[in-house]
């Protein structure tokens, strides 16, 4: 064994005592960074899997037309504003959609693209009716954007024809099944008969109330669009490059991009400013370890004064001294980060098993994965070794004369 | 004879604004195997002059020659490497590693010299170890033994390179009469057996006069040297 290595043993065995109340220290530390990140982090995807879960990354569409000005001249010369005209209320859809969704397919960053007709418009059962948003897709191309076959609760997905695939809200309130009859009534007036294929349950109830999905073809029909879309939906490897990518599609396409980002921006400012606080928190932790450390060895060092002026005159160099110590600071990091994962992993997992609904699911998503083990592992021995540096050119740099010296 | 350790007009003053002469020029040679003891008042420069061709500390001014090697010049580590390679210590407190058992300790400055602590060395400790009378208490932890025996194993781990010259500051200053005279003895066969010249620091004129030659330091001059009277018992 290295002769530095072996005294480093060495002294931390002989302060045995202050080794582990330290270890348990930087050990409690990891544990907080674990079980914090391992809490926040397990949030944080749950929240993005479930905003995204009925989001595109990036939307693309014609761009909006613009309210249209009507200007009066007045007597004195002045030109005021006298009415603001909205374009027309039902907005033109894209036509020759087919070229520019190749365009997007190719482009960078980009996982997949679905084109989307969609509209509003009312299911009638009986005398009862519901406001729905009719969307028409390409069923095959549709569940690699957003998947709704995963979410299937009965039934599968719309292939073609005159199918109907509803979330489980709107089956519930016009007491619809598998097989029934739907109709829907477009905003323009026109109506078509659908057999629901399929119900889903895509976690949110505003969506299992009004989205009713049907084959392109039929969605065209209804809303007045036939051969023409209202926009393309995309996914995205990275959701968080959507911004970028999203002004890169407009660019390239030339039409009006729009990235989930922006649509929830307030979502995004709040696990960004949960972020921070949890970072902030570890800092403060990670740094109180590394101050528990240092002082720690700072004593020893005082201590151990004689003894290190002795291994300089047997001929043991400056660098040889510091390698004791910041050795004695890494393995009271190695010490304390098994400690750490340990009781942090098995906070969370007590958590888990603790804070759950009454059908026992867990209330809180908690994220353990072994990345995250070694991160904090990882951090807490740099922590060790950081804490040693001081103490250790404190000790390499004794005088030997002084310090073998009594007074 | 060729000379383990040569000093000339070695100068040592402390302080930066206050400053204070502690040695004033002194001269002088040991001989390779000699065994020779250093004498003086309490605040004569004794540790100062050992610390400074122990290579702990450098001179104000002056030359120190040790085993042949001109050492003012010399970077820290090659005094540093130098140090390992030429000098043994022996200190009044025994200076031991209290963490390590007497084994661990005798072996340590040859792990120092290569790097690793291994059991070649450990069985050379142990060795070392029943040549002063301690075979039974290489495995225990130095706190365990009394003072006589962490001298012993002190003398033990300084001799176990072998070196060309031991430096002893008051080595048996805190033992009682019996004790230092045991401990004395067996400093003194011990280097004679292996040919290591000693430079033996003490206050006890009984044990100067044992010693092949006695240098007298007062106030930082070497002002007598002379042959022991008892020289050899
Ligand atoms: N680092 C230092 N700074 C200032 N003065 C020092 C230093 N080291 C030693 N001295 C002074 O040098 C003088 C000689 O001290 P030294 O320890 O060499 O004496 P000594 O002969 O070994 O005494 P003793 O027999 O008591 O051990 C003393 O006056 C001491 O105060
Ligand atoms: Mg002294």
């Amino acid at each position: 064994m290295p002769t530095t290595l072996f005294l480093a043993l060495s002294f931390l065995r002989e302060g045995r005592t202050q080794s582990a109340l330290i270890s348990a220290a930087v050990g409690m530390g990891v544990a907080v960074i674990v079980f914090l990140s391992a809490l926040i982090g397990g949030l944080q995807v749950d929240l993005l899997a479930k905003t995204l879960g009925t989001q595109p990354h990036v939307t693309v569409s014609r761009p909006e037309e613009q309210p249209r000005a009507l200007w009066a001249d007045q007597e004195d010369g002045a030109i005021v504003l006298t009415r603001l005209e909205q374009a027309a209320q039902r907005q033109r859809g894209l036509t020759g959609w087919q070229q520019t969704l190749e365009d997007i397919e190719r482009a960078s960053g980009v996982e997949a693209c679905s084109p989307v007709v969609a509209g509003p418009g009312f299911a009638v059962r009986g005398t009862v009716s519901k406001a729905i948003n009719l969307i028409g897709i390409d069923p095959l191309r549709y569940d690699k954007v957003i998947d709704v076959r995963s979410r299937l609760v009965e039934g599968r997905m719309v292939r073609g024809g005159a199918e109907a695939a509803i979330g489980v809200e709107l089956a519930d309130s016009l007491g619809l099944s598998l097989g029934s009859k739907l109709r829907v009534q477009a905003a323009g007036g026109r109506t078509e008969l659908f057999t629901v294929v399929g119900l889903f349950d895509m976690g949110n109830r505003e969506v299992n109330e009004r989205w009713v999905l049907t084959p392109m073809r039929a969605g065209q029909t209804l809303l007045g669009q036939v051969g023409a879309i209202t926009r393309i939906e995309v996914r995205l490897p990275d959701p968080f490059e959507a911004d970028e990518v999203a002004k890169a599609l407009s660019g390239r396409t030339g039409l009006e991009t729009e990235s989930w980002m922006q649509t929830n921006g307030q979502l995004l400012a709040a696990l960004r400013s949960q972020s921070s606080s949890s970072t902030m928190i570890q800092v403060f932790v990670i740094l109180s370890v590394t101050i528990g450390i240092a002082s720690v060895l700072v004593v020893s060092v005082v201590q151990k004064r004689r003894q290190i002026g002795i291994l300089r005159a047997m001929g043991s160099s400056r660098g040889d001294i510091a390698r004791i110590f910041l050795f004695q600071g890494g393995m009271l990091g190695v010490l304390g980060s098994v400690v750490g994962v340990a009781l942090g992993a098995g906070v969370a997992n007590l958590f888990r098993s603790v804070a759950v609904d009454d059908a026992g699911e867990p209330l809180f998503p908690i994220l353990l994965d072994t990345q995250l083990m070694v991160t904090a592992s990882v951090v807490a021995i740099s922590t060790g070794l950081i804490a040693a540096l001081l103490p250790a050119l404190r000790a390499a740099q004794l005088d030997p004369a002084d310090a073998i010296r009594h007074d | 004879m060729t000379d383990v350790l040569e000093l000339e007009g070695v100068i040592k003053e402390f302080g930066d604004e206050v400053v204070t002469r502690v040695l004033h020029g002194v001269d002088m040679r040991v001989h390779a195997g000699e065994f020779a003891a250093l004498v003086g008042p309490s605040g004569s420069g004794k540790s100062t002059l050992l610390n400074i061709l122990g290579l702990l500390d450098r001179p104000t001014s002056g030359s120190v020659r040790v085993a042949g090697k001109e050492t003012t010049e010399l970077t820290e580590a090659q005094r540093t490497a130098l140090r390992g390679e030429a000098l043994g210590f022996v200190f009044q407190f025994h200076h031991l590693i209290s963490a390590l058992t007497a084994a661990q300790n005798v072996m340590l400055p040859l792990g120092i010299q290569v790097g690793r602590m291994t059991s070649e060395q450990e069985a050379r400790a142990v060795e070392a170890l029943g040549e002063v009378g301690l075979a039974d208490r290489a495995g225990e932890q130095i706190t365990k033994l009394s003072g006589g025996q962490q001298q012993r194993v002190a003398i033990a781990r300084a001799l176990i390179k072998r070196p060309p010259l031991l430096l002893a500051d008051e080595p048996t200053g805190n033992l009682d009469t019996e004790t230092a005279d045991d401990v004395f003895k067996m400093i003194r066969a011990k280097s004679q057996e292996s040919g290591i010249a000693c430079l033996f620091v003490t206050h006890d004129p009984a044990l100067a006069e044992r010693c092949d030659r006695i240098f007298k330091l007062v106030d930082g001059l070497i002002v007598d040297v002379r042959p022991g009277a008892n020289a050899g018992s």
